[in-house]
C-alpha cells in the first residue's frame, strides 16, 4: 500500500524530472556549456506563470504558452549575452559556470526585491482526486505523467525527425563536421537553448498544479536535478536524460520506503554514485568524455 | 573598528587556506570537484566532536581535522577516479550531498542544532580569545602551510600535477603512475580543507551543518575561479575579493527594507563583471578555453 | 541583524520593520535619546552572523543588538558575553536558547512552552489520539517537532509518523504518502515561510480530511495569501499578540508600522518581537523587570528566557480567531 503510493508519487515527480533532464541535456550535450543560469530562467518562467494566471487571470494553458516563449527568449539571451561573449573573450568553462551562478544570484534577488520573499500559489482547477488500486492521487498527480509523456514523445520526435533535431544530435558528436558542411552551428546552438528552455515552464506548471509554490528559490534545485538526470542518462544523449529523470524520481520516492525521509537526499545520491561507478557512461550514453575541463 | 577588521582578516586567512586546497585539485591537477564544503565540515566535526567529548588540545584537534579531511578525500578519490571529467563533478557533488545528510541527521553531530561550546585553543597555557590572538595564530599556520605548498608546487611533483592537467596520456606514456598521483593530490587537498575546518570550529566555537553544504562548496569554488586557477597567490586573491567585497557592501547606505537583497544583487553583479573583465581570473595561471 | 536574504528572509523583514516602527515611535516621543536602527544581513548563517555582530558592535558601536535564527544565536552568544553586549533574541525558538549567555534575552517564548500547550490541547480538547508530524529539517523545525512530540506523548497520545522535508522543498508527496499510511488523526506542521503555505496546500490535497495543527510561525497575512483555502481551520499556538487590540501600545505600534509599510498591518508576531525588543531596551534605561509589550507582558527569568502568555488560535477564512489564552 505505502509502496504503491510512493511509487505513484515517484512516477509523478519523475515525470517532471524527466522534463528537467531533457532541458538541461539538450543544452549541455549540444553546447557543452554548464548552463546554471537555467535556474534563473526556470524561476522567471514561474513568475511569468504567476503574472499570467495569478495576476492577470489568463487561462492557465495560455500562461504556460506565454511562459514558454519567455523562457525560450531568456535561453537565447543567455547564450547571446552571457556565454558567447565570454567564449569570445577566452573564458574557461569554469569561469562561465561562475558567471551563470552570478546571473542566478542577480535574478533571484531582483525577484526578491520586486515580489517580496514570500512565495506565491496559483489556484489551478484540476481534475478531482481519484483512487486507483488503493493509491490516492490528486488530479494533478494523475495527469502529470500523461502530459509529460506526450511532451517527451513530441520532443524526441522533433529531435529525430526534423532537420534541426538532426543537426542538434550531430552537434553532440562532431561540431567540425557540421561546420565543414556549411551549417551555421551558432544558430543550432541558439535553437538548442531555446527549445531546452521552453520545456521548463511546463515542468513547473505541472508542479504548481499539485500545490508547489513560486518563489525566488525554486530554480536552484530544478537545475541540479536536471544536471543529475543528464549525467545518469548519459551526457552525450538527450533522450537518456528523460528516462534517467523518471527513474531518479522513482528511486527518490521509494528510498523513503526503506529509510526515514530525512535521509532521502543522501540515499538517492549514494545510489546514484553506485550506479555511476558501475556504469560510468550512464543509462544510454555511448562514450566517456575526455578528462579535461 | 579594530576588532571588526581583525575578524575579517581571520575569516580571510581561513578562506585562503580553503581556496588553496581546492586550487591544488582544480587548478593544478585539473580535477574539478564540488565537495570541499563537506571536507571542510569533516575536519570541523571530527575536531569538534573529539574536543567536546575527550577534551583534546588545539594541535591534536588540528591534526584530527587534517586526518579526517584526508581520509574522507581518500575514500572519495579511489572510486571516483575511475570516472573522469564531467562525471567526477557529479560524483563529488553526490558525496557532498551524502555527507551533508550525515552532518544534518546524525545524533553525534548534533543534528540541525549543531555543536556548541567548542573550546578555544590553549597554547602553552594561554587561551586564544580575541580576534588579534586568533589572527596571529592562524596567520602563522597559514604561512607555514603556504610555504610547504609553494615548495610542493614547484617540485617535480607539482610539475607532474600540471602535466596531468594538460594531458593525462603524456605522463602515463613516460611511465608515471598517474592514478597514484591523483590520489595524492586529492588527499592533500582534502587534508588542508579538513585542517581549516578544525581551525574554523575553534574560532566560532559553534558549528552547524549549513556551513558545510553545497553552497559552501560553491563559494570555495568561486574563490578559486575568480583568483585564477593554477596559481596559489591567485587563490588567496580570490579569497580576498570574495571575503572583502561583501564587507565593503555593508557600508553602502541602504534602506533596511531592501538591504539584504540589494547587497546580494551587487555581489552577483560583481561576480559577473569579474568574469567578463578577467575571463581567466584575476591572477590567472591557466589559459585556454575548455 | 537578521536573515534578510535567502531562507527566512520574510522573518527578518518582519523583525526589522517592527523594530523600525519602535524607533520611529520612540523618536517621535522625544524621550531624550534618539534611536536609530542599523541592519545587517546574516542570511541565517552562523559565519555571517559573527561577521555582522562584529561589524555592529565594533564599527557601529551599537548599544544593543536584535537577532534571530538559532544557529546565528549560537555562534554570536559567546561574542555577546565576551564584549558584554546586550542581545535580544527576536526569532530563535530552540530550547537551547535558554541560558545561552547572561547578555542574551529572548523576547519570544521558546518552543517547549507553546508546543506543550498545543499538544495538551490537541489531546484533551480536540481528542486527537494519533498525530503525524511534518517538519522542516533545520534549527526551527526540529526543536518544535521534538518538544511537541514529547509533550503529546506525555499527555497520552501517540506520534505515528515524523516526516522531515528540506528547506525550500517544493514537493511533499513522499512525506504525505507516509503520513497517510500511518493514519493519524491530525498533522502537526512546522516550516519556514518558504515552505509552510505549500506544505499546507499539498497536505489538504493529499489528505483532504486531516486537520492541521501548526506553530507560531504560521500567523501572518503572507501565509494566508499563499495558502489560500488551505489555511482555513488550522489551529496553532502563538504569542498572545493581536494587532487589532485596543491596548494603547499596540495601537501605537500598528500605526507606526503602517506608516512605513504601505499601510500594511503587522500581522506577524515577529514584527511585534522586533518592536518589543527595542522598547524593552529603551525601558531598560529606566530599569524594569516586567515590561508590557505589544506581544504580551515580558517577565524575564534568570536564564534570559521570558515567561509569556500563549494563545491558541484558529484560522477562519481570512482572520485569526483566539480560542484560549494560557498564562505561563
Amino acid at each position: 500500500m505505502l509502496f504503491a503510493q510512493l511509487l505513484a508519487n515517484g512516477i509523478f515527480v519523475g515525470s517532471v524530472y524527466a522534463l528537467l533532464g531533457l532541458s538541461f541535456a539538450t543544452i549541455f550535450a549540444s553546447t557543452k556549456i554548464w548552463h546554471f543560469a537555467q535556474g534563473a530562467v526556470y524561476t522567471l518562467g514561474g513568475y511569468a506563470l504567476l503574472v499570467g494566471t495569478g495576476f492577470l487571470h489568463l487561462p492557465f494553458v495560455l500562461s504556460i504558452v506565454i511562459a514558454m516563449v519567455v523562457c525560450a527568449a531568456l535561453g537565447i539571451a543567455s547564450m547571446q549575452f552571457l556565454y558567447a561573449p565570454l567564449r569570445r573573450r577566452g573564458a574557461t568553462s569554469l569561469v562561465m559556470v561562475m558567471a551563470s551562478l552570478g546571473v542566478m544570484i542577480i535574478s533571484d534577488n531582483l525577484l526578491l526585491l520586486y515580489f517580496g520573499p514570500s512565495g506565491f500559489s496559483i489556484d489551478v482547477a484540476g481534475p478531482e482526486p481519484i483512487i486507483v488500486g488503493g493509491v490516492f492521487l490528486t488530479g494533478g498527480q494523475f495527469l502529470t505523467p500523461f502530459v509529460a509523456l506526450v511532451v517527451v514523445a513530441i520532443y524526441i520526435a522533433l529531435l529525430f525527425k526534423t532537420t534541426f533535431g538532426q543537426h542538434l544530435r550531430a552537434l553532440i558528436d562532431n561540431e567540425e563536421l557540421l561546420l565543414r558542411n556549411g551549417i551555421d552551428t551558432a544558430r543550432v546552438k541558439l535553437l538548442a537553448f531555446a527549445s531546452g528552455s521552453a520545456l521548463l515552464p511546463i515542468a513547473l506548471a505541472l508542479l504548481v498544479m499539485s500545490g508547489a509554490g513560486i518563489s525566488p528559490n525554486v530554480g536552484v534545485s530544478a537545475t541540479l536535478i536536471g544536471a543529475m538526470a543528464m549525467f545518469l542518462g548519459g551526457i552525450d544523449t538527450i533522450p537518456g536524460a528523460a528516462l534517467a529523470g523518471l527513474l531518479l524520481g522513482i528511486v527518490e520516492s521509494l528510498a523513503a520506503f526503506l529509510f526515514a525521509t530525512e535521509w532521502q537526499t543522501a540515499v538517492t545520491y549514494a545510489l546514484a554514485l553506485v550506479f555511476l561507478m558501475l556504469r560510468p557512461t550512464g543509462l544510454l550514453g555511448r562514450s566517456l568524455p575526455r578528462a579535461s575541463l | 573598528m579594530g576588532t571588526y577588521i581583525l575578524g575579517v582578516l581571520v575569516t580571510l586567512s581561513l578562506y585562503s587556506l580553503l581556496a588553496i586546497s581546492l586550487d591544488l585539485l582544480i587548478g593544478y591537477t585539473g580535477l574539478f570537484t564540488i565537495v570541499h564544503g563537506a571536507l571542510f565540515g569533516a575536519g570541523a566535526y571530527s575536531a569538534g566532536i573529539l574536543a567536546l567529548k575527550f577534551g583534546i588540545g588545539f594541535w591534536s584537534a588540528a591534526a584530527v581535522g587534517l586526518i579526517a579531511g584526508g581520509l574522507i578525500s581518500l575514500l572519495i578519490a579511489i572510486p571516483s577516479l575511475r570516472v573522469s571529467g564531467h562525471y567526477l563533478v557529479l560524483a563529488s557533488f553526490g558525496v557532498q550531498e551524502v555527507l551533508s545528510g550525515l552532518y544534518l541527521n546524525l545524533n553525534i553531530t548534533g543534528g540541525p542544532a549543531g555543536l556548541r561550546g567548542i573550546p578555544r585553543p590553549v597554547i602553552f597555557g594561554y587561551t586564544i580569545q580575541s580576534n588579534a590572538d586568533y589572527l596571529v595564530l592562524y596567520v602563522i599556520i597559514v604561512a607555514v602551510m603556504l610555504a610547504l605548498i609553494l615548495r610542493l608546487v614547484r617540485s617535480p611533483f607539482g610539475m607532474l600535477l600540471k602535466a596531468i592537467r594538460e594531458d593525462e596520456l603524456a605522463p602515463q606514456a613516460l611511465g608515471k603512475d598517474v592514478f597514484a598521483v591523483k590520489i595524492k593530490a586529492f588527499v592533500l587537498s582534502g587534508a588542508i580543507a579538513g585542517l581549516t575546518g578544525a581551525l574554523y570550529g575553534q574560532y566560532i566555537t559553534f558549528i552547524s551543518p549549513e556551513s558545510f553544504n553545497v553552497d559552501a562548496s560553491i563559494f570555495i569554488l568561486s574563490m578559486v575561479l575568480i583568483g585564477g586557477m593554477g596559481s596559489i597567490y591567485g587563490a588567496i586573491v580570490g579569497a580576498a575579493v570574495l571575503v572583502i567585497i561583501p564587507e565593503l557592501l555593508r557600508f553602502l547606505p541602504l534602506d533596511t527594507s531592501y538591504l539584504g537583497p540589494t547587497r546580494q544583487l551587487v555581489y552577483g553583479a560583481i561576480l559577473v563583471a569579474f568574469c567578463f573583465l578577467r575571463p581567466r581570473g584575476l591572477v590567472g595561471g591557466r589559459g585556454g578555453a575548455e | 541583524m537578521g536573515g534578510l536574504s535567502g531562507l527566512g528572509a520574510q522573518i527578518g523583514k518582519w523583525v526589522v520593520a517592527g523594530a523600525q516602527a519602535a524607533a520611529d515611535n520612540l523618536n517621535a516621543a522625544k524621550s531624550g535619546s534618539t534611536f536609530s536602527l542599523i541592519a545587517e544581513d546574516t542570511q541565517w548563517a552562523p559565519q555571517k552572523g559573527v561577521e555582522s555582530f562584529n561589524k555592529l558592535s565594533n564599527v557601529d558601536h551599537v548599544n544593543f543588538i536584535l537577532s534571530g535564527g538559532s544557529s546565528v544565536m549560537e555562534a554570536t552568544a559567546p561574542l555577546a558575553t565576551q564584549s558584554k553586549t546586550v542581545m535580544f533574541n527576536t526569532g530563535a525558538q530552540s530550547a537551547k536558547m535558554a541560558g545561552i549567555s547572561p547578555f542574551v534575552f529572548s523576547v519570544l517564548q521558546l518552543s517547549d512552552f507553546d508546543t506543550g500547550v498545543l499538544a495538551r490541547y490537541a489531546f484533551k480538547d480536540l481528542g486527537y489520539k494519533k498525530i503525524a508530524t511534518l517538519y522542516v529539517n533545520n534549527d526551527t523545525g526540529v526543536p518544535n517537532q521534538t518538544s511537541f512530540s514529547k509533550a503529546f506523548e506525555a499527555a497520552g497520545g501517540q506520534i505515528v509518523a515524523a516526516e522531515a522535508f528540506k528547506p525550500n522543498e517544493t514537493s511533499y508527496g513522499v512525506q504525505l504518502a507516509k503520513i497517510r499510511a500511518a493514519q493519524p488523526d491530525a498533522i502537526y506542521l512546522v516550516g519556514t515561510p518558504a515552505e509552510l503555505p505549500f506544505a499546507a496546500r499539498q497536505a489538504r490535497q493529499m489528505a483532504p480530511n486531516l486537520p492541521l495543527l501548526s506553530f507560531a510561525g504560521i500567523e501572518s497575512k503572507e501565509f494566508l495569501d499563499a495558502a489560500g483555502a488551505a489555511a482555513n481551520g488550522i489551529i496553532y499556538t502563538t504569542t498572545a499578540y493581536d494587532p487589532h487590540s485596543d491596548a494603547q501600545n499596540v495601537k501605537d505600534f500598528v500605526a507606526a508600522y503602517k506608516a512605513k509599510n504601505n499601510g500594511e498591518v503587522p500581522t506577524s508576531p515577529y514584527a511585534g518581537y522586533g518592536y518589543d525588543a527595542m522598547m524593552i531596551a529603551a525601558a531598560a534605561l529606566k530599569q524594569t523587570k516586567k515590561f508590557p509589550g505589544v506581544t504580551g507582558d515580558n517577565v524575564f527569568r534568570d536564564d534570559g528566557t521570558v515567561a509569556k502568555a500563549v494563545a491558541i488560535r484558529k484560522i477562519d477564512g481570512d482572520h485569526f480567531t483566539t480560542i484560549a489564552v494560557i498564562q505561563p
